[in-house]
């Protein structure tokens, strides 16, 4: 073969081969993620409900949660992020001099948060992050609840009991989406298929309804898994590595029904003015409590990791309490602890006095700072894994729950020896309040107390304040301790929160779903 | 005739002799200094001014190798006198002359071309000290927006061509020599701190560079040209050229462009009896030994005065953070020449350059362009460039202002000194321990570095078999390989641990990208001539083209990330304490044919049209081709008018259509995947993929005239005026958008074919010979250009929100234009009311209200009162955008060159200045207003006007500019040297961005802090400013 014929002959190869290119070739499948028939294997089903908690994100562990301090005055937030600032914007502070506060800018909590309740505002709107996040999981869940239905899934072991787990697994999930929904915003929408939702939003009571029901289809599975070994194996499975110490860890069925009464017990209580609780109530709350979470159990909880975390390392309250004045310590929660609480000494040291700060109101003022966990402290840490936040419920609250239930039905020495328990439990070394003597006030301002102080960083801050009134439009605060001008320290001020009880549904929704007939409101009444 | 033949011949059996001959081109126009050579014995020739030559022949039959700059090789027998004076050459396609072929396929004279197509040659781009394409283009293209919005090293310039007909980047197609290059951006940072792999490409190698800007022309790219497409042609020797050598060397110094921007000279803040400012408990403010201050009494009130003069020591931040003449350096050395059947051209060349801020950024490059000629009409060349790069100028730009180098720097209070350090030696990582990081403090315990190695390979075969026939074979390999580190160093033994840079225990992150684009493009022209080759009496002549085009692009990510280091060294991924590691792969393969046909009359007339058929992997189900029209037609007056004045008048449309696809995997239904702790989950998509995605089309219409202008032959002043101007017309459809959904569902939004977009333009350009004598030359040129792009519908008519948390509350609206801003604004009237007729102030409170500039403010309070809804208050589109350039020579020894750019008519959202009223630092804190009949600066009312960083329209400002983008002056050394070795020489200085006349108020009305987001331009959030650059420059060629 000549030269040239070398060369023609190439060429004619380069158009036989580039013509002939097919289709085929085109054909490229995804190598970086798996698609849904991943599902129908053990793996698979294990991996999705570990994606449970994928779902939560920044909106929740960090957003929502912050939020929830904020608004319970056991921190505060100045800084406009995430609205936060809107978010504790208290309407009035009158110092015990007369001295009167209102917002140096904008108006109340109410309008604030309303003013930015549309989609531009993102994660500045403080209505949609919690929402988001919630409905993120309840979706995940019903994506499980359709694998577990799959008759394609195969599953080693005993095939029932880890079904019947994993679908615990996701009724739990879809109760606690459903109660934390329930518990802030004026109605819902209730969905049980995967991406679909509905224009019938329901009021929050029967969200409410709906969690318990979906608890009790949680307790339900839980009651019909066998095979302890089979529950045992999807269980360390779904919950993350590094919970798994300290009251984190390997969750039994029993300690696992517990935390559903717990919770059962904590969705009647705090969805209610205290005010308006009823004998039949604290009954309920009994009942539930008797059966609730122990001492010794492991609960659901949350730690930040270097690694494969879930709240980036350095993205939530127990992080951002300590570091770069992002969030700061209420003088109005350190009020509340008791002299000689041990608690105190362990966790609070002074700082240099904020006030004022940055001209956005004295409600954003403290002398107080916490003390890492690394040092003593009990909550909050610059280390990745040390502090730890409970998901759901806790010992101490279902405890405190109970003490207040007895308390309120008069059994006051019984519901005291729960709060000495919890400050035994917390290494208070208070002296104990039981066989005191005191009466039914005295005694419930030792529960408020406690719940303050024994409940703080789990979640139900501003729960509490909204109960008792206290964040409410016709509530407030006296003897609040306030850091007036020039740094003074004023014990004898009063707050007026005037904050939402209930939120209006985010913009978010409302402009792709519009409500339905005979839908409930999506705007607070307030 | 039969007797001087004959003479010839017999002439011709005599040994040595000498032959004439002329040689013209194909419009019969004489062609100086083309070389005649012998191809035996190698003697030359040049042809003189009028075209004629003469040269002696050794032997009979010898074969004279006639070849030029711009022109085809031609060979000629010396002994047939008629084809000797009447050499006719070709112009080539890789000419200096006004050939293209980007957008047209075959090389086709501009004259000829019905798309408009802008060209420009390495003479005409300035030497920038970048040595980076994208800066040197900056201005030069009319009717593009080609703007360097950043002064970031390794960072392109935002290319914004005609129009924004998609939502994920303007940037155009690259390609280099014909095939397709990687031009896409690796992170360097942050968001907004990119590597950008067209800033790899060495300036000094390139040749020419060709634009065409719209679908019209980009049609013949199918399903990636709609962003229109520049294309680069780097340097080739010259057959039978000499060996010559350049070498150029340039040193330049860079300093930071301030603007307006004017921090407050006084405070507000409580202080003692001496005027010291004072914190809570009532002493002055001071550093700890870990450098942090104790903090001023925050109390802003109504009342607060913004009028009490610093006492302690005040820093200006900007100048302790940029440094002075930053210096770049850049050399280069060529050698090309060639042989009869071949040529080179080698080039090597440097660049390091200093940044502004920290670090710097190198460069090396070296490139070989090798032609030749394996036997008759046959011919290969094969390009390659290798490169180098190392940058560690990465994350000095950022959009939050934790990070920021420019954004803390500002946010820092006036007498924190940046560069003060504690007992340690640490810088201090903030003074009061507050939400941001000095950057000083970044800079010691962050470190990045971003390693580029890259090879381009192209092949190209060329074979003309026959008269009718042309086969151009392309082959183009393009791989980089990106290796980007994070490092943050341990911090728990500072003075502060805890406050740093998180994380504070210390993190390496390893990140690799590495990317392999092959394309190969197999082409046949063929071409007839109905006179010559058919012998029908009609002057039409018909090119074919059809095509082939196959390409594949294979990207991978690898990213290890290491956490926790111990107090002593080393730190690695091995001795981190937990590590985590992440893989993810995006293939894409498409392939296409193209059918194009063309006709011409003579030189009067020309139509052709096409079709480009597209087969992509990332097409939606079923993998349907995509179909792109187009055609085009011009038609030259002149030839009729047959004036000697208006040599040039030539009316041209066309019409196209191209694409843009969707990301590779975005029709798949996928979980996503990935780890927390040591368990693997999977998870439901926030956003969702959808398998219905289209590839989004773009379809242009474009109508043009080209006029040419001559006065007189030989005059002096204005002989020669070229006027070229294109209105434009596009519309976008399916163009791709993640639209949000109902949380409830499960899903945040959806990706879909959920936008139209429409856009027109008009762009024009105007070169004229101005003076034209012995002793001196001015050239004189204009770009213009002016467009607007605008929503026309959105699938669910919602608005698509592009910003929020920090970054501005800017959405898509329809009927508005792309990228518009949309806010709330200040109250203009008391009685003010919402569009549902709610009264912004309750009719009793209004005495409380005044109008105070224009706003309406609370006398008691001070502060600004606002609306609360969202609607339009700005637009970064400007109203046109144009350049005037100017080339002088005198004596033939001096150069005078300089460009003005002139920006008019676009707006800027001021971010940078809305934070720095949040903390009371911007210079207009000093300025007193008039509220309630006081006349004070009352900081409460500047600081009201932040509105807790809610978009709103007093941050809205003007940012029209009229810069001096280029002086340049040289001085032609050559004279000097005698011309034996050093055959030319030439020093050079320059000034780049020496000035700026704009009324706007932060640094630089240029620099903006998204690269090719068509949704976010103009929005000035800490961007990074450009600089002012002297430069010295010599070359010298041997």
């Amino acid at each position: 073969m000549t030269y040239k014929n070398i060369i023609r002959s190439f060429i004619l190869l380069l158009v036989c081969v580039t013509l002939s290119c097919k289709k085929s070739s085109l054909d490229l499948t995804n190598p970086n993620e798996p698609g849904i028939p991943a599902l129908q294997t053990e793996e698979g089903v294990k991996r999705a409900a570990l994606g449970i908690y994928n779902k939560f994100g920044l909106e929740y562990w960090w957003l929502a949660l912050a939020g929830h301090n904020i608004m319970g005055d056991a921190t505060f937030i100045s800084a406009g992020n995430f609205s936060w600032r809107w978010m504790n914007q208290t309407s009035k502070i009158t110092l015990s001099n007369g001295t009167v506060f209102t917002p140096p800018q904008g108006g109340s909590q109410p309008d604030e948060l309303r003013a930015r309740n549309d989609r531009s505002y993102g994660n500045d709107n403080a209505f949609y992050n919690e929402w988001s996040a919630l409905y993120l999981v309840n979706n995940q869940a019903n994506l499980l609840l359709d694998a577990t239905n799959d008759a394609a899934l195969k599953l080693s072991g005993d095939p029932a009991s880890k079904i019947n787990t994993l679908k615990a697994w996701a009724y739990w999930w879809k109760g606690f989406a459903y109660s934390r929904i329930g518990s802030l915003y004026i109605s819902g929408i209730i969905t049980d298929v995967t991406n679909e939702t509905n224009d019938q939003f329901v009021l929050n009571t029967q969200l409410i309804e709906e969690a318990n029901k979906n608890f009790d289809l949680a307790a339900a599975a839980l009651d019909a898994v066998t095979n302890d070994a089979s529950y045992m194996d999807i269980i360390s499975a779904v919950l993350p590595s590094f919970t798994l110490t300290g009251t984190g860890g390997d969750i039994t069925k029993d300690m696992w029904k517990r935390q559903i009464n717990t919770y059962k017990a904590r969705n009647l209580l705090v969805n209610k003015k205290l005010k308006d609780m009823t004998a039949a109530d604290w009954g309920s709350i009994l009942t539930l409590t008797s059966n609730g979470i122990q001492s010794g159990d492991k609960i659901f909880t949350m730690r930040s990791a270097e690694v494969n975390d879930l709240v980036s390392g350095s993205a939530w309250s127990p992080w951002r309490l300590l570091s770069f004045g992002w969030e700061f310590l209420s003088e109005r929660l350190v009020q509340d602890f008791k002299p000689g609480d041990e608690r105190f000494t362990r966790n609070v040291t002074t700082q240099s006095t904020v006030v004022n700060r940055s001209g956005r109101g004295y409600q954003y003022g403290t002398r107080w700072v916490l003390i890492d966990i690394a040092d003593g402290g009990d909550w909050a840490s610059l280390q990745y894994g040390l502090a730890e936040m409970p998901v759901a419920g806790s010992y101490e609250e279902n405890a405190l729950m109970r003490a207040e239930a007895l308390i309120k039905t008069n059994e006051i020495d019984g519901g005291l020896a729960l709060i000495d328990n919890v400050r035994d439990y917390q290494k208070s070394g208070l002296a104990h309040v039981s066989g005191t003597g005191l009466n039914a006030d005295e005694a419930y301002e030792e529960l408020r107390k406690e719940r303050r102080i024994g409940l703080f960083l789990k979640n139900v801050a501003f729960y509490d304040a909204r109960r008792w009134g206290v964040s409410s439009k016709d509530g407030g605060r006296q003897n609040a301790v306030v850091i007036g001008p020039g740094g003074v320290a004023d014990t004898k001020a009063t707050i007026y929160y005037n904050y939402l009880d209930y939120w209006d549904i985010p913009n978010n929704e409302l402009d792709f779903n519009t409500p339905g007939a005979g839908s409930a409101p999506v705007v607070s009444p307030q | 005739m039969l007797f001087l033949m004959s003479l010839t011949v017999l002439y011709g059996i005599a040994q040595s002799r000498t032959v004439t001959g002329k040689v013209t081109d194909d419009k019969g126009n004489p062609v100086p200094n083309i070389t005649i050579t012998e191809r035996a014995t190698k003697k030359a020739a040049i042809t003189a001014s009028d075209g004629t030559f003469s040269i002696t022949v050794s032997k009979p039959n010898s074969v004279l190798v006639i070849s030029g700059i711009g022109y085809d090789v031609k060979e000629v027998n010396a002994d047939r006198a008629s084809e000797l004076n009447s050499i006719v050459l070709n112009e080539s396609t890789n000419s200096l002359s006004e050939v293209v072929v980007t957008g047209v396929g075959a090389a086709t004279t501009k004259k000829k071309l019905g798309i408009s197509v802008e060209s420009i040659t390495a003479k005409d781009l300035p030497k920038v000290s970048t040595a980076s394409i994208d800066q040197a283009l900056v201005g030069k293209i009319a009717g593009a927006q080609i703007s360097s919005i950043s002064g970031q090293p390794g960072q392109q310039a935002s290319i914004l061509l005609r129009g924004i007909n998609t939502l994920s980047s303007t940037q155009p197609m690259i390609m280099v020599d014909g095939v397709q290059l990687q031009a896409g951006n690796n992170t360097n940072g942050s968001a907004s701190n990119l590597s950008s792999r067209l800033s790899d490409i060495d300036l000094s190698n390139v040749e020419r560079v060709e634009v065409v800007q719209g679908a019209a022309a980009a049609t013949i790219y199918g399903a990636q040209g709609a962003n229109g497409v520049i294309q680069i042609f780097t340097k080739r020797g010259m057959k039978n050229g000499r060996t010559s050598i350049t070498v150029n060397s340039r040193a330049s110094f860079d300093n930071v462009i301030r603007g307006k921007l004017r921090i407050a000279q006084n405070h507000f803040y409580p202080t003692d009896d001496q005027g010291y400012i004072i914190d809570a408990d009532g002493n002055r403010v001071k550093p700890d030994a870990a450098g942090v201050w104790t903090i001023p009494e925050a109390v802003l009130e109504s009342t607060s005065v913004n009028d009490k003069p610093f006492l302690e020591t005040t820093y200006d931040h900007v100048d302790q953070l940029f440094k002075k003449n930053a210096l770049t350096l850049n050399n280069s050395i060529n050698v090309s020449g060639g042989k009869d059947k071949m040529d080179y051209s080698f080039t090597l060349s440097n660049t390091k350059q200093e940044s502004i801020l920290f670090g710097d950024y190198s460069r090396t490059n070296l490139s070989l362009n090798l032609g030749m000629e394996l036997f008759k009409n046959f011919t290969l060349r094969t390009t390659s460039q290798l490169v180098y790069s190392n940058n560690s100028t990465g994350g000095i730009t950022g959009q939050n202002n934790i990070n920021s180098a420019l954004g803390t720097a500002l946010s820092t209070k006036q007498y924190y000194d940046l560069t003060a350090k504690d007992s340690l030696g640490n810088y201090i990582v903030n003074p009061e321990l507050d939400n941001s990081i000095n950057p000083f403090y970044n800079n010691q315990f962050r470190s990045y570095n971003a390693k580029n190695t890259r090879i381009i390979q192209g092949v190209n075969l060329n074979y003309k078999p026959f008269k009718f026939l042309e086969v151009d074979y392309k082959y183009g390999i393009d791989n980089y390989r990106f290796d980007y580190t994070n490092y943050v160093k341990y911090q728990l033994n500072t003075l502060t641990p805890g406050n740093g840079v998180d994380p504070v225990n210390g993190q390496l992150v390893f990140d690799r990208d590495n990317q392999t684009l092959q394309n190969s493009l197999l082409t046949l022209f063929l071409r007839a001539d109905f006179e010559k080759d058919f012998h029908i009496n009609v002057p039409i002549q018909s090119t074919t083209q059809v095509a082939y085009d196959w390409r594949k692009d294979a990207y991978q990510n690898i990213t290890a990330t290491g956490v926790g280091f111990s107090p002593f060294p080393p730190d690695n991924l091995s001795t981190a304490t937990s590590q985590s590691n992440s893989e993810n792969q995006t293939q894409k393969v498409t392939f296409g044919y193209l059918i194009n046909q063309k006709f011409e009359y003579a030189n009067l007339l020309g139509v052709s049209g096409g079709v480009r058929i597209d087969y992509s992997s990332a097409f939606g189900s079923g993998s349907k081709a995509f179909t792109f029209p187009r055609g085009d037609i011009y038609f030259r007056l002149s030839e009729l008018l047959k004036s000697k004045t208006l040599y040039e008048f030539k009316l041209r449309g066309a019409y196209g259509e191209a694409g843009i696809q969707p990301g590779a995997y975005d029709r798949f239904i996928t979980l996503s995947s990935g780890n927390i702790g040591a368990g693997g989950y999977l998870a439901l998509k926030g956003t969702a993929n959808n398998p219905l995605l289209d590839v989004e089309v773009s379809k242009e219409s474009e109508v043009g005239v080209d006029l040419g202008i001559r006065t007189r032959e030989l005059a002096t002043w204005f002989s020669d005026i070229r006027l070229s101007a294109t209105y434009w017309n596009r519309k976008s459809n399916d163009v791709i958008r993640a639209i949000d959904l109902a949380p409830s569902s499960g899903t945040l939004s959806i990706l879909t074919n959920a936008l139209s977009l429409s856009s027109h333009g008009f762009q024009a350009s105007l070169d004229a010979s101005m003076l034209k004598s012995e002793n001196a030359t001015w050239n004189f040129g204009i770009r213009f250009g002016k467009q607007k792009s605008i929503v026309s519908n959105i699938s669910n008519h919602k608005d698509i929100v592009i910003g929020g948390s920090g970054s501005g509350q800017f959405v898509l609206r329809e009927k508005e234009s792309i990228g518009a801003f949309f806010g709330v604004q200040p109250l203009s009237r008391v009685d003010q009311a919402s569009s549902k007729g709610d009264l912004y102030i309750p009719a009793d409170e209004a005495a409380d209200y005044e109008v105070v500039n224009g706003m309406v403010v609370n006398k008691t309070t001070k502060a600004v009162a606002f609306t609360n809804e969202q609607v339009k208050i700005g637009d970064p589109t400007p109203k046109f955008n144009m350049s005037f350039i100017n080339d002088f020579t005198f004596l033939n020894k001096f150069s005078l060159s300089f460009q003005f750019d002139w920006v008019y008519g676009n707006q800027i959202y001021n971010q940078t200045n809305q934070w720095l009223y949040r903390d009371w630092l911007h210079g207009d804190f000093d300025k007193p207003v008039t509220i309630g009949g006081e006349t004070k600066p009352f900081a409460n009312y500047y600081n009201s006007l932040y509105f807790t960083n809610q978009t709103n329209a007093y941050f809205v400002e003007t940012g029209s500019f009229l810069r001096l983008r280029d002086l340049s002056v040289g001085y032609n050394l050559s004279s000097v040297f005698n011309g034996n070795v050093v055959k030319t020489a030439q020093v050079t200085i320059s000034a780049r961005n020496l000035f700026t006349i704009s009324n706007y108020s932060g640094f630089d009305p240029e620099a903006s802090a998204n690269l090719n987001d068509p949704t976010q331009r103009g929005l000035d959030l800490y961007a990074f400013p450009n600089f002012r650059t002297f430069q010295i420059g010599l070359n010298i060629g041997f």
